[in-house]
């Protein structure tokens, strides 16, 4: 069930008119079954996984909140091994069976060992981050642990967040699912607002680049540098408005049933450097990163070296994230060369040069030089292979460069692709979040947007590119 | 006020959330609309193109008169594998000779049947008809052109069928749903005009259409693109090798010796051309697939072949708006297969034809 659908717009005025109809005491469980029902639209049966992990971390929750301190350890690698473990066999074994049958293959010794017939449940990534966020927090003692079964599969499987986030920590979450929520015309004018602002990023923008994205893409040597420098440039734009238009959707859903979830981007191509891109982008994966594995190597607290080390470790634990691919591997690991470089830059800096941050001149540099790090390091996010992302670079950096340009939209469509770009980043640097106080203007802007949406958006439905994580 | 107004929309939400998973509602919804309103609900069928790409300037509803014959014997039990337009559009009494019509459509496991024989008091006759976008694709393979009809001993078979049936229609996740939800709150007639403006100003702005739609030169008539385009076995401009075609041909013999073992007095082939190769075969270099088809030799099977006859009026058979015929070219085919049928029969006994 896409957010962009007719099936969840029907599906979620009926959940919602139900929810704000329904007892206090049994709302928990109508969005319980209903994320069931959400979740199972797209593969039935996987429900049966998320219940094996909701089951052991549920129980592995209680376990270490009673174990003493030896045991408490023992339950949460138990919980992590045994989350860590679904998320391997379905999202990388099949990976490290062609690596290891590859290699025996050539040379011509060794067992070969068959793939899995099967295919990765939709956002597992995600749930499992989330699951495992809880059994860290129990174990930290910063959360109690749920002894509400229910409430606690809620946690885990609640639908507007469930399928692409954002990743949420459980002391922003399970205590709101015992909160009554009573319809509040602001928040709910905030929250439709947040899924019109969405929608319209998906089905206009998003859609709309994905169309010269996915033609420059998919055959990569058949393009000219410029053609594949516009794909890329529209890639860094079509991932954006993909991504954050899932979380404004999410976002604004949880807003309308009367829950706050956490933000997860802030404008981030207005980053000014890439430590700071990695504050405004996906703001709940990074910080996860952080909170549970940065700072259990050490953090900044440690060596020069082993600083670079942990650094190195989380963005390429970051990239496979992402899935089974050397393209992401290579991916997380460019931004962590590339952040650890900035690093050492700052230390080798005579103090007085980093005073200057408030230079238009250098901050508008500093923009542009982030933004074109993260919008070339998008070619290895979105190419199929190391291989196709070798000759995308060496394509933009040739000298055939305006050989032919073939993009597959109109020019005027190209033009209109344009314009949106330039509005998204006013809208993003000047309009962070459009006041919806007024009811003439709540209506205006959305009813506007909506029709916006409808005439010039691309109703194919497409799947948010963050599902396959 | 509050409480009455979330109810109307729990109402509201729930009946059309789950009438439209389920595909009878969906059904009964769509006929008792076209029934009761003077709007055509949109079939959404591959065929209907403006239903895809709603241009003002193709708001033509195709609407169908073809004669019933007259036949003065019902000597013949005909089987027909057809597509879905053939399914919804033909009946035994367009048929010479015709007592008993049995449909199976392609492609459609709910359709394809099992039977324990085939009756001994009538001549059985057999058509296959294909539309050329699926001739590549399901005669290379002898497995599916003989899938349709099978000769099991099972005697059971209606109610396997039909208990089948039942759990399709009532499935708790329905992959349909999304464009059943379009269907039911979206097509009326003031939407219409608004998926009009829509298209029309995509079309004028950006030159952009529904992507599996083309649209000529001319502006004369639109065609499903997998039948122009791409690199599928759908394209007629798509090349087929030597090698392709005698696989093809032998497969088809070998569909129709198996057929006549099984009891068949006649098997036919009917191969329905893609309107972009009878109305502009020149948008690229035309695999000549029909051609090829129609010059195999009676010996190896037999053919209803309308593609000779509408290449001699290329745009009298085709709308301009769908991937089938409108009604000249059905009832030019229906009068080529009971030309055959009467000739059939003829070989027997002397018949003759007349029109209600």
């Amino acid at each position: 069930m896409l957010f962009n659908s007719l099936q969840f717009l029907v599906f979620f005025i009926f959940i919602c008119s139900l929810y704000y109809t329904l007892a206090h005491r049994f709302r928990w469980f109508l969005l319980l079954a209903a994320s069931c029902f959400f979740y199972m639209s797209f593969i039935p049966e996987y429900i049966l996984i998320l219940g094996f992990t909701i089951l052991i971390d549920y129980f592995a929750g209680i376990f270490i909140e009673n174990a003493k301190k030896e045991k408490k350890k023992f339950f949460l690698i138990l919980s992590l091994v045994a989350n860590i473990g679904v998320l391997f066999i379905f999202k990388y074994y099949n990976f490290f069976t062609e690596q290891w049958n590859e290699f025996t293959q050539q040379s011509e010794s060794g067992l070969q060992i068959s793939n899995l017939n099967i295919i990765l449940p939709i956002g597992l990534s995600f749930h499992t981050f989330q699951a495992m966020s809880y059994t860290i927090e129990v174990y930290r003692g910063h959360q109690k642990a749920e002894r509400h079964i229910g409430i606690y599969a809620l946690y885990v499987m609640f639908f507007p967040q469930l399928v692409a986030g954002p990743i949420e920590r459980p002391q922003n979450l399970i205590h709101q699912f015992y909160e009554k929520h009573l319809l509040k015309f602001d928040k709910f004018k905030e929250g439709v607002t947040l899924i019109v602002f969405g929608l319209f990023k998906k089905v206009v923008i998003a859609d709309r680049l994905s169309v010269v994205v996915d033609h420059a893409f998919s055959e990569p040597s058949a393009q000219s540098g410029m053609s594949l420098l516009i794909a890329s440039f529209f890639y860094s734009f079509q991932i954006y408005c993909d991504f954050s238009a899932y979380s404004e959707i999410a976002i604004g859903s949880a807003l309308v049933l009367g829950f706050t979830l956490m933000d997860n981007f802030r404008s981030p191509y207005f980053a000014s450097s890439l430590s700071e891109f990695w504050k405004r982008w996906h703001i709940s994966l990074s910080s996860w990163f952080k909170d549970y594995l940065y700072i259990s190597l050490g953090g900044n607290r440690v060596s020069k070296i082993n600083l670079y080390r942990n650094i190195l470790i989380v963005f390429i634990l970051s990239g496979i994230w992402h899935g089974a691919n050397y393209t992401f591997l290579v991916w997380g690991l460019a931004h962590g060369i590339f952040l650890c470089l900035m690093l050492l830059w700052r230390q080798i800096q005579p103090t007085s040069l980093l005073k200057h941050d408030s230079n238009i001149f250098k901050k508008t540099f500093s923009i542009l030089s982030t933004f074109t790090f993260v919008c070339l390091s998008w070619v290895l996010f979105r190419a199929q292979t190391i291989g196709d992302a070798g000759i995308i670079y060496s394509k933009i950096f040739s000298k055939d460069y305006f050989r032919t340009i073939e993009l597959g939209l109109a020019t005027t469509e190209l033009i209109f692709c344009f314009a949106l770009i330039i509005l998204l980043c006013f809208k993003d640097y000047f309009l962070p979040k459009i006041s919806t106080k007024s009811t003439y203007v709540f209506l205006g802007i959305n009813i506007a947007l909506l029709i916006v949406a409808y005439f010039f958006g691309i109703f194919n439905l497409k799947q948010f590119i963050y599902f396959q994580f | 006020m509050k409480k009455i107004s979330a109810l109307l929309l729990i109402l509201f939400s729930g009946i059309i959330y789950f009438g439209s998973n389920n595909a009878r509602f969906t059904e009964w919804f769509t006929e008792y609309r076209t029934d009761h309103t003077s709007f055509i609900v949109a079939h959404r069928g591959l065929g209907d193109l403006y239903n895809m790409c709603p241009l003002k300037e193709f708001n033509n509803p195709l609407i169908y008169k073809i004669n019933k014959v007259k036949s003065d014997t019902k000597e013949i039990q005909l089987y027909l594998f057809c597509d879905s337009y053939l399914v919804s559009h033909v009946e035994k009494e367009h048929f010479y000779g015709v007592d008993s019509l049995v449909k199976i459509k392609w492609w459609d496991n709910n359709s394809y049947q099992k039977i324990d024989g085939l009756r001994n008091d009538k001549k059985n006759v057999l058509i296959i008809e294909l539309s050329e976008r699926s001739v590549r694709d399901a005669c290379h393979d002898f497995k599916t052109m003989i899938a349709p009809l099978s000769f099991d001993l099972i005697t059971n078979t209606s109610t396997q069928i039909s208990s089948k049936k039942l759990t399709e229609e009532f499935k708790f996740f329905n992959e349909n749903i999304n464009s059943n939800l379009e269907l039911n709150i979206f097509s009326y007639k003031f939407f219409n005009r608004v998926r009009e403006m829509k298209a029309g100003l995509n079309y004028s702005l950006f030159n952009r259409l529904n992507p599996n739609v083309y649209l000529d030169s001319e502006k004369h008539f639109l065609f499903y693109s997998p039948t122009l385009q791409g690199n599928s076995n759908s394209n007629s401009f798509f090349y087929m090798s030597k090698e392709e075609f005698e696989n093809i041909s032998s497969v088809l013999q070998k569909t129709k010796e198996h057929f006549f073992v099984n009891g068949f007095d006649e098997v036919y082939f009917s191969f329905i051309p893609n309107p972009v190769s009878v109305v502009h075969p020149k948008l690229g270099e035309y695999n000549q697939l029909l051609p090829l088809l129609s010059s195999l030799d009676s010996s190896i099977i037999k053919t209803i072949d309308v593609y000779s006859i509408f290449k001699r009026n290329p745009k009298m058979y085709y709308a301009n708006n769908d991937t089938h015929w409108n009604s000249s070219g059905l009832q030019k085919w229906l009068d080529e297969t009971n030309q055959q049928l009467i000739n059939f029969l003829s070989s027997k006994n002397s018949k003759s034809i007349s029109r209600k």
